[in-house]
C-alpha cells in the first residue's frame, strides 16, 4: 500500500483553503467544505465524477494527481464568473477553463507545501467530460475526497500525494 | 502601449485582455506559447508570460527573449514558490503575478510598468 502524506501529515486543510481561494478570487464564487473522506486503496473504490472533471498530476519529488469535478452548472458559473460571460453549453472555453482551476489550486497548494518541505512539480492539466465518467486511482493509492456545497449544488476535489519519495 | 499575452489557455488570456481592455489598455496581441511569442513580440511594450506552457515554457520564452530585449516581461503563474519566484527573477522577469488575481492587480502592474 502506498501512502497518502495528504492523510497522514492532515494537509488536505491546504488544498481546502487554496481551493476556497481561487474560486473566490477568480470567481466570486463561495464554497464550503462539507466532508473529508479517506478512500483506501485496497477497497478499489472507482471514484464517479460529475459532469467535468480537470485532472492534473504531481511529479518530480513527489508523485499524486488531483482532480477537480464539477457538475455543468457550477462549471457554467464558475468559468462565466471568470469570463463575465453566460455558458449553456461544455464548451472549449469551459474545458479550457476547468483546466486552469485545477491547475490554480495545485500551484497554490504546491506553494503552500513547499513552504512545509514537500516539494513537487505540476504537469498540464486535462479534462474528461460525461455525465458520470468514472476514474480509478493507482493500484493500492489511498486517496482523500473533499466534497464542497455552494449555492448551486455540489463539487468535489480528490487528491493523492505519495508518502515517500523513492524515485518511482 | 502594445501588450503581448501569452498562455496556452485561451481563457487565461482571455480574462487578462478583458481585464487590460476594461481598464482602457486596448493594444493587444496574443500567443499560445514562448516560441509563437517570440515571433510576435517585435514591436511590443510589455508581456505578461504564463510559465507552464507545452512548446516552450515561460522561462525559456524569457531568457531567449531577453538575449534581444529588455522591455518588461510579468510572470502569470500558478509557480507562487520563493525558489520559483527567483528563478524567474534570475532569467529576466521584471515583476510577478501569482494565480489566482483579481484584474485590478493586473491593471495596476501594468500601469506602473508605464510610469518607469
Amino acid at each position: 500500500m502506498s501512502g497518502n502524506i495528504i492523510t497522514k501529515d492532515n494537509l488536505i486543510h491546504d488544498f481546502i483553503d487554496v481551493t476556497g481561494d481561487v474560486l473566490s478570487t477568480m470567481a466570486s464564487f463561495d464554497i464550503k467544505a462539507t466532508r473529508v473522506r479517506q478512500i483506501d486503496g485496497n477497497s478499489k473504490e472507482i471514484t464517479t465524477c460529475f459532469d467535468i472533471t480537470g485532472v492534473l498530476g504531481f511529479s518530480g519529488g513527489r508523485k499524486g494527481s488531483l482532480l477537480l469535478s464539477f457538475p455543468r452548472n457550477i462549471a457554467f458559473r464558475t468559468v462565466g464568473g471568470m469570463l463575465g460571460i453566460e455558458f449553456t453549453e461544455i464548451d472549449s472555453d469551459v474545458r479550457d477553463g476547468v483546466s486552469e482551476l485545477v491547475n490554480m489550486i495545485a500551484g497554490g497548494a504546491k506553494t503552500k507545501l513547499q513552504d512545509k518541505g514537500i516539494d513537487f512539480e505540476l504537469s498540464i492539466p486535462n479534462t474528461i467530460i460525461g455525465w458520470e465518467h468514472q476514474i480509478a486511482g493507482g493500484a493500492s493509492t489511498n486517496r482523500t475526497r473533499v466534497d464542497f456545497d455552494s449555492d448551486i449544488g455540489s463539487f468535489f476535489i480528490e487528491v493523492y500525494l505519495k508518502e515517500d519519495y523513492k524515485g518511482v | 502601449m502594445k501588450v503581448l499575452i501569452v498562455d496556452d489557455s485561451a481563457v487565461m488570456r482571455k480574462i487578462v485582455m478583458k481585464a487590460l481592455i476594461e481598464a482602457g489598455h486596448t493594444d493587444l496581441v496574443e500567443a499560445a506559447d514562448g516560441k509563437e511569442a517570440l515571433s510576435k513580440v517585435g514591436d511590443v511594450d510589455v508581456v505578461f508570460t504564463d510559465w507552464n506552457m507545452p512548446v516552450m515554457d515561460g522561462l525559456t520564452f524569457v531568457k531567449e527573449f531577453r538575449k534581444v530585449s529588455q522591455i518588461p516581461v510579468v510572470m502569470i503563474t500558478t509557480e507562487g514558490g520563493q525558489r520559483e519566484v527567483l528563478e524567474a527573477m534570475k532569467s529576466g522577469v521584471t515583476d510577478y503575478i501569482v494565480k489566482p488575481f483579481t484584474p485590478s492587480i493586473l491593471v495596476s502592474k501594468l500601469e506602473s510598468l508605464m510610469k518607469k
